[in-house]
């Protein structure tokens, strides 16, 4: 199967260089809709859905690849081959973030920059590392994600109900963004929130920059100051915007940021 | 119709008191307003009544993810948050919000977003219901999966622990038929010990197959990368498996294009056993015609390159409608496979979860009464023959290699000790064995050994413990004796256990020589140079023993153990090898006077067998001193005399500590 159809790989814009774009946990490609078209004329936007989420192929998703972000990066660098992408400028959000950075570490003339939104290459506190997070808090995710699967919930339910002999079930639900096979999304919450990627960051040679939120309580300030001390070549920014997605709560502060840097 | 209260005679004036504000706040669900960063702008009291709150205490500035536990947060922004925004409303979420004092409420949460006329968010409306009687149902339905999937997972350990637990014996049967084949036998003996021998060889890969499966179940398995050839890597399969279709009278064709690079860099054991397993396949349900294994580039860059992989046969097919399932575990295309040919159905699921490592899949087509195609393609990178290190795979050791070597050996099963001592005995290798982890202690603070190999379970203090402890041990040799862990257990996560204990490697029981001996000459510092040429001389190896150093004498501890540990055994045992060596020292004198060779050749063999099985080092090494003086033409009489009193002392010796053992039971 190609990496094309597997990650469902859209290419738009008008620009030679490429811009990827790499959605986080819970979401999709949509995610970006606020943040493309201020690059659209410069850059061609490449963008996909990680296995299990969006229109991705969720018959590709083997638990063992899956089972480390390298999997997941593995991917990024398949789309990459055989769109011919070289000096991209890739944009990671959350746990995309750090997939960009192992699959830069993995093939560097993949890629020019990346932009990092709400990064962390470790979710759980340990010793003087402050994740943000217990192991204990990770199982309590685990837990509210069992909810939503046994509770019928319509952000899990249309891939479930989505068979392709009665699509109308699917097009019917209201939730149509960010629909995630549950069984997946339990698996890639757990290889997300609990992977600990501290060791590959001083492997990384690309130059990056970091948007860090004010207030995000997946990444906490703490910790995009040890990836600014850790990561060479990297620049550290604090935006207003608070949560987890700036992208999406924030998108002019946010294309502002890029623009300083890509 | 206009709607009037004051004309309604007869009804309660009551019911007219139904406001806006009066739904809005008795409703029986829960209403918040907040702004599109989560702050709380408006609740109604069904919610405050819910959660314990008073109205000022959540208007403060409290946002809706500051109600919500750890795990509903991150749900809450990596989900429910971007979600609201992109479709500007959200249904049936289901979250838990905390009580003031902390209890959680489970609700499903409906959310509308109010947006101005450009799209930005302005508010968003919350409808919360309380599903507290609903979730608790939803709780024994997980509680019941739980208790499913435990229920398997206990089936998948027994499966495991119980295929650990007859590795064990087969050990015993594997290495004994190994020695049984070296002896003397008649055609017939011979024909045996081979039957005896690839069933148990066949036993074990089973046992592996079924370890191998819960290892990738659990997902241990992990892929190393090295340089490897892969003509070689395909010849070497099909040459392992050719006898079989030989017998069959089957071709087996191997077909690789010119373009597949010489070198590519991947897991070669893995890959390797894909392909054995489907070449192995092919053979088994294919009468006549042949196996062809083919290996075609799909795709080649600077770097890597994409190799489709086939295994065809002509052989019985597999029915269409049975195909799919051929991968699934403990799964054969039909009953009759099973009846007929044999096998567990794992080989495929196996190898099918190994591709997966590779993000690759197998594929399969077959036209009944045809033959089948197994596929699978693969993505590697390109390799250089300097990196392709690793262990010289099936080299026929050099048996000068480990002559000499120090090895200490804990290990408290008496047939594994026979086993062990007899390979270790062949190889010339100068051992101890000791039976607990006091006694490896004992043993290593007071000789320098060059290597311990250590079993993991002894009494009282195991081989964890043991080897923890000699690591402990104030000096530096004890950081650097290697100690080889000796383990029938395959069991996960055991590495992690030997690493932190302080083993330097393992060796697997049932083991195979050539792997017992690879990882001997590896630590002791005895690198086999090369293959050489096979020179099996024992009686040259122990002439340098005896040369060298001082060997071990014999202990009673090892008798008692090679006994099996049962008194009334070693009572009786004892008393016949007391009798024996008695009567061997009159023997031995006369014979050595008189100068008779052929008379010293009879008792020399016959006592031999003993001195073996008692490891009697020293009696064996004075031994053989006084045959190398016998077959001498001039025989110094000095020398004689020298070596009669020799044999004597050794016997003496261990008649002497049989009693004080025996004394002591």
């Amino acid at each position: 199967m190609s990496a094309t159809k597997r990650n469902n790989v859209k290419v738009l814009g008008n620009g030679d260089k490429a811009m990827v774009f790499a959605h986080g946990y819970g979401c999709d490609q949509n995610m970006w809709r606020l943040i493309t078209p201020a690059f659209r004329d410069e850059y061609k936007l490449v963008l996909f859905d990680h296995v299990g989420a969006g229109q991705s192929d969720a018959s590709a998703y083997s638990r063992v690849k899956y089972s480390s972000l390298k999997g997941y990066a593995a991917d990024v660098l398949d789309i990459c081959r055989e769109l011919e992408l070289t000096n991209t400028v890739f944009v990671g959000h959350s746990v995309s973030a750090m997939i960009g950075i192992l699959a830069a570490i993995e093939e560097p003339a993949r890629f020019d920059k990346l932009v990092l939104i709400g990064p962390s290459p470790c979710y759980i506190n340990d010793g003087d590392y402050v994740g943000g997070f217990t192991r204990k808090d990770i199982e309590g995710l685990l837990d509210s994600l069992d909810g939503n699967y046994l509770g019928w919930s319509s952000t899990m339910a249309p891939v479930i109900m989505g068979n392709p002999e009665r699509p109308e079930l699917g097009e019917e639900l209201t939730n149509s963004f960010c629909r995630t096979n549950p069984e997946i999304a339990r698996h890639f919450a757990h290889v997300t929130f609990l992977s600990d990627n501290r060791a590959d960051l001083p492997k990384l040679r690309t130059r990056s920059l970091l948007l860090q939120c004010s207030e995000d309580v997946i990444a906490p300030p703490s910790v995009g100051e040890y990836l600014h001390r850790t990561l060479p070549e990297s620049r550290l920014m604090v935006l207003d915007a608070t949560g987890h997605c700036p992208h999406l709560s924030a998108p002019e502060e946010t294309i502002a940021a890029m623009r300083t840097f890509v | 119709m206009e709607n009037n209260p004051g004309t309604q005679a007869g009804t309660d004036p009551q019911l007219f008191e139904e406001s806006a504000e009066e739904l809005y706040e008795n409703a029986p669900c829960g209403y918040i307003s907040t702004l599109p960063n989560g702050t709380i702008v408006k609740v109604n009291k069904t919610f405050l009544t819910w959660m314990g709150y008073e109205r000022e205490e959540l208007l403060a500035g409290k946002r809706l993810q500051d109600l919500l536990p750890i795990g509903g947060k991150i749900f809450y922004e990596t989900h429910y948050a971007p979600l609201l925004r992109m479709q500007g409303a959200v249904n049936e979420i289901n979250l838990d919000v905390l009580h003031k004092d902390g209890h959680p409420l489970p609700v499903l949460v409906n959310t509308v977003q109010r947006r101005d006329a450009n799209g930005k968010p302005l508010l968003n409306r919350t409808t919360l219901f309380n599903i507290s009687d609903r979730k608790r149902y939803e709780q024994e339905l997980v509680l019941a999966r739980k208790k499913a999937e435990q229920a398997t997972k206990a089936k998948a350990d027994f499966l495991s622990t119980i295929s650990h637990e007859i590795r064990t014996p087969m050990n015993a049967i594997i290495g004994i038929s190994n020695l049984l084949k070296d002896t003397a036998l008649s055609p017939e003996q011979q024909k045996y010990v081979r039957l005896l021998k690839s069933s148990s060889e066949s036993l074990l890969s089973l046992l592996n197959d079924v370890l191998d499966f819960s290892k990738i179940e659990a997902g241990k398995v992990e892929l190393e990368e090295r340089s490897f050839d892969i003509r070689e890597l395909v010849f070497r399969v099909i040459y392992g498996l050719n006898v079989k279709a030989e017998e069959k009278h089957l071709a087996v064709r191997m077909e690789i294009d010119e373009q597949v690079p010489a070198w590519l860099r991947g897991d070669s054991v893995k890959i390797g056993q894909v392909l054995t397993n489907l070449v192995s396949n092919a053979i088994k349900f294919t009468e006549q015609g042949s196996v062809t294994v083919a290996l075609r580039v799909r795709e080649l860059s600077a770097d890597a390159a994409s190799i489709d992989f086939s295994v065809a046969d002509t052989g019985i097919g597999i029915p269409r409608d049975r195909l799919a399932q051929v991968f699934e575990e403990f799964t054969q295309a039909s009953h009759d496979i099973h009846v007929k040919y044999g096998g567990t159905g794992l080989g495929l699921t196996i190898s099918q979860k190994l591709l997966e490592l590779y993000g690759s899949k197998m594929r399969v087509e077959s036209t009944l009464g045809e033959g089948t195609t197994f596929s699978f393609n693969l993505r590697l990178r390109l390799g250089r023959e300097e990196d392709a290190g690793g262990a010289p795979a099936e080299r026929t050791p050099d048996e000068q290699t480990l002559r000499g070597l120090r090895t200490l050996v804990a290990e408290d099963n008496a047939i594994n000790v026979f086993v062990l001592s007899q390979f270790l005995r062949k190889w010339g290798v100068e051992f101890e064995v000791v039976g607990t982890g006091h006694q490896v202690l004992q043993k290593v603070n007071a000789s320098d050994y060059d290597l311990v190999l250590m079993d993991l379970q002894m009494p009282e203090l195991d081989g964890y413990e043991a080897t923890r402890s000699i690591r402990n041990l104030p000096g530096e040799r004890f950081q650097r004796l290697p100690v080889i862990a000796l383990t029938a257990s395959n069991k996960i996560g055991l590495d992690e256990r030997l690493d932190s204990a302080g083993f330097t490697d393992f060796v697997g029981k049932p083991f195979k020589p050539e792997a017992l001996f690879t990882k001997l000459a590896l630590h002791g510092g005895r690198q086999s140079a090369s293959p050489a040429v096979r020179q099996p001389s024992r009686v040259q190896a122990r002439e340098s023993l005896a040369s060298s150093r001082p060997v071990p004498r014999f202990s009673f501890e090892e008798f008692r153990m090679l006994v099996g540990g049962d008194p009334q055994a070693i009572r009786e045992l004892g008393a016949i090898a007391i009798a024996t060596h008695e009567q061997y020292k009159d023997i031995f004198r006369k014979v050595l006077e008189s100068g008779h060779r052929e008379d010293f050749e009879f008792h020399y063999h016959r006592l031999k067998s003993t001195t073996e099985m008692l490891q009697a080092h020293a009696l064996q090494s004075a031994l053989d001193r006084a045959r190398e003086l016998m077959a001498r033409e001039d025989r110094d009489p000095a020398r004689l005399q020298a070596a009669i009193r020799d044999l004597q002392w050794e016997l003496e010796s261990i008649v002497s500590l049989l009693k004080e053992g025996l004394r002591k039971l």
